[in-house]
């Protein structure tokens, strides 16, 4: 019943193609804006907090490689998963269901965006940099999407690493390695990406099973997902405060990721015993906060001579 | 708006965003170029 609905649904969209074409708004939305947005800014932070010093020019390309990556795998994405997006509710508007894009259109832009993003990057910035972009988009097109999001409950556990990286991609620009303080951004956003999802999943469970995709609330229901989702937080917690204990941050941002863990944490709970999942999409909510705190409190404690001394 | 138009609109505005895209890439590298020769 599922697929036939997914036949008829790509069969008229292509129908409209023909009709109109794609405005550029179209090709923009394939870029999953408010999703790269999170990636960039915890790409900016990366590079800002790292030691050393990097050319602003240089900084600024950096940061747009990183968000043409961003928006390239969301492209390559949505080509590949145009079947379950075109039954599910949160996605059948997006340009390719809708039918203002055809699906080679969106693969097309998709790779050739991740080709300039990476060469560019390479030229530009270092190597280290562009490889870990490459692995980054490698691992959200092909581990994420292709392999883990519809076999295995464990998809954006896993898969989440993908969303993890551009921190680190940040610090690779300005040191060109790969250190221990960029490994515990890394860990930061990966820790933080169960609880976030799945919050999202328990309110749109029932998408996620039309469409056939296996999210923890599908297949072990909603009681097992709420209790992960808080052992992840608490996880998370400890994590955050990493960059104190590594020099990368100072007491500013030390005491307001204690508070900000506290709310989590009592958002995990408040998850956990209720079955109101007002709860969960509030707790969905307070994780983008959470996370964008997190990054943006890094600068400030970074930035020099305003409210803190680092060691 | 027929749907005539509306297509050779849509066209239009996608040939503007390539240009702008093509010269915003000729910039960018420019811009690298200068940088890393003063570096050097």
């Amino acid at each position: 019943m599922a697929e036939q609905q997914i036949g008829i649904a790509t069969e008229t969209a292509t129908v409209r193609v023909a009709e109109q074409g794609a405005s550029v708004g179209d090709f923009i939305a394939l870029l999953k804006p408010r999703v790269m947005s999170l990636v960039v800014f915890s790409g900016f932070a990366g590079l800002y907090v790292a030691p050393g010093h990097v050319h602003p020019v240089i900084a600024a390309v950096a940061v747009l490689c990183i968000a043409v990556a961003a928006g390239a795998s969301g492209a390559i994405n949505m080509w590949y998963d145009r079947d379950i997006d075109a039954v599910m509710a949160r996605t059948r508007n997006r340009p390719i269901p809708r039918g203002a894009v055809t699906p080679e259109q969106a693969l097309a832009f998709g790779l050739v965006l991740s080709l300039f993003s990476v060469m560019l990057m390479d030229i530009a910035v270092n190597t280290t940099a562009a490889a870990l972009l490459a692995f980054t988009i490698f691992f959200y097109v092909v581990v994420y999407t292709v392999w883990l999001k519809r076999s295995t409950p464990q998809n954006i556990v896993i898969g989440g690493a993908s969303g993890a990286f551009p921190p680190m991609i940040g610090w690779a620009a300005v040191t060109g390695d790969v250190s221990l303080a960029s490994i515990a951004l890394f860990l930061i956003i990966f820790m933080w990406t169960p609880p976030h999802f799945w919050a999202l999943s328990l309110y749109r469970e029932g998408d996620y099973a039309k469409a056939g995709v296996p999210m923890m609330p599908v297949v072990a229901g909603q009681r097992s997902t709420k209790l992960q989702m808080l052992v992840y937080t608490l996880i998370l917690c400890p994590l955050t405060l990493a960059p104190v204990f590594l020099g990368v941050a100072g007491w500013v941002y030390g005491a307001s990721s204690i508070a900000l863990n506290l709310g989590f944490v009592g958002h995990a709970i408040r998850v956990l015993r209720s079955d109101d999942l007002r709860y969960a999409k509030r707790m969905f909510g307070f994780s983008l906060l959470y996370l964008f705190l997190h990054f943006a409190l890094l600068c400030v404690d970074r930035a020099p001579g305003i409210l803190s001394v680092l060691p | 708006m027929n749907a005539l138009e509306e297509k050779k609109k849509r066209l239009r505005q996608r040939n503007w965003a390539v240009a702008l895209a093509l010269v915003a890439f000729v910039a960018i590298v420019y811009a690298i170029t200068i940088v890393k020769l003063q570096g050097a």
